[in-house]
């Protein structure tokens, strides 16, 4: 496989750009114990051992490892790491402002669907924002949009007028 | 001076033929009669008669001279009067005729000055018509001038003054409506901020991550329909 190949590989499992880059540093430090460190050779599992890599890092990346990591040798691990990484920098990203903390799993899901929906290769910045409600906001290409409950509430703001005049109207 | 003279050569003559009887009466007055002889008394008589006749000659020629001289005087005053009369008829006529003439001149004067009077007055008074209608006319051109500019004076204030007082209303309606859609969307703001702190309050322990992220899903879907992510 080749660099194209291989980030595809991530991308097909791995929605959140930090994730993306935090998985390749992963992989690079891997790769640089297997071809550039001396001594004894850890395999992946070791080496997420010793390492601590989080258990959702580790389910993701053994995903890949059929012909993945059997790609890289010594010659060109740094030079497909580097393109990589170039390359993730200049994906399609969307800035998504949730309220809660969401799992590997909601993530993927909402990846998944953003890969359908608005581009196959798109990514997600996640930020956490606690002072919303419902519903979430996003920034995508330069334009942001909120469709959180407050986006909601302005959207049926005459509904609620009504309500609040009814109300205001029966008050004794 | 002719009539002077011939007045005074006809009483020389009545004189001398008077003082020429004068003596021929005293003188035979003063011989007595005696009786004379035939041929005295013959001669006596004749130079009686002789006298008598030159008497009688000399007062015919009296008489005739007289008659003469009054011919010649009465004829000579009647020359006098002619004349005067001629005179005062030339004179007369003269000053007929310069009086009609005076008269003629007068009346011609009085018909020029009449004349001359009318057509000044005829054209005093088309001058003054003409000055009339020229003043009318340029009065009335002024005035309709005067009124047509008054109008579209007005006109154009009464419009300036409605544009500008619809302006000012329309920007004090403008404001109005800004100001009020201001405040109403302070007031949204305000019961949106409410009413999401109500809902964070009372839902965020009830709703479930599940929940949450199908909340999420939907922001999502709805986004898609609207279009947002196309942008």
């Amino acid at each position: 496989m080749d660099e194209i190949q291989l980030l595809d590989t991530v991308l097909a499992s791995t929605f959140v750009k930090a994730d993306v880059l935090r998985r390749l540093r992963i992989v690079r430090e891997y790769l640089e114990q297997r071809f550039f460190t001396p001594g004894e050779k850890k395999d992946l599992s070791d080496y997420f051992v010793v390492h601590h890599v989080s258990v959702d890092d580790q389910v993701v990346i053994k995903s890949w490892d059929g012909g993945f990591f059997k790609s890289f040798n010594k010659e060109n691990a740094y030079d497909f790491l580097d393109k990589m990484s170039k390359r993730v920098n200049v994906l399609p990203t969307v800035n998504m402002y949730v309220p809660i903390v969401l799992d590997a799993g909601q993530t993927a899901k909402i990846g998944q669907w953003m890969r359908e929906n608005i581009d196959k290769e798109v990514l997600i910045e996640l930020h956490i924002e606690p002072s919303s409600f419902g519903g979430c906001a996003f920034a995508y290409n330069g334009v942001y949009s909120d469709y959180s409950l407050r986006h909601y509430m302005h959207k049926n703001m005459d509904g609620i007028r009504k309500v609040l005049d009814g109300y205001a109207t029966n008050k004794p | 001076m002719e009539v002077i003279s011939a007045y005074f050569v006809l009483f020389f003559v009545l004189l001398i033929s008077q003082i020429l009887t004068l003596f021929i009466v005293i003188g035979m007055r003063r011989r007595p009669s005696t009786p004379v002889d035939p041929l005295f008394r013959e001669s006596q008589a004749k130079t009686h008669s002789i006298i008598y006749k030159a008497v009688a000659q000399a007062n015919k020629i009296l008489v005739t001279a007289e008659l003469k001289g009054l011919q010649l005087l009465g004829k000579q005053k009647m020359t006098g009067n002619e004349l005067t009369e001629q005179f005062n008829e030339h004179l007369s006529s003269i000053e007929r005729a310069m009086q009609d003439q005076l008269e003629r001149n007068a009346q011609h004067a009085e018909a020029v000055y009449g004349e001359f009077i009318h057509s000044a007055e005829t054209a005093i008074g088309d001058h003054i018509n003409r000055n009339q209608k020229m003043l009318e006319e340029k009065a009335n051109a002024m005035i309709e001038r005067t009124e047509s500019l008054l109008t579209q004076f007005t006109g154009d204030l009464e419009a300036k003054v409605k544009g500008d007082v619809e302006k000012e209303l329309a920007k004090a309606a403008e404001e109005i409506g800004q100001y009020k859609a201001n405040r109403m969307r302070i007031i949204d703001e305000r019961i949106v901020d409410i009413l999401e702190e109500v809902l964070r309050v009372t839902l965020n322990k009830k709703m479930s991550l599940a929940d949450q992220s199908d909340l999420i899903y939907k922001a999502l879907d709805d986004a898609k329909k609207e279009h947002s992510f196309s942008k």
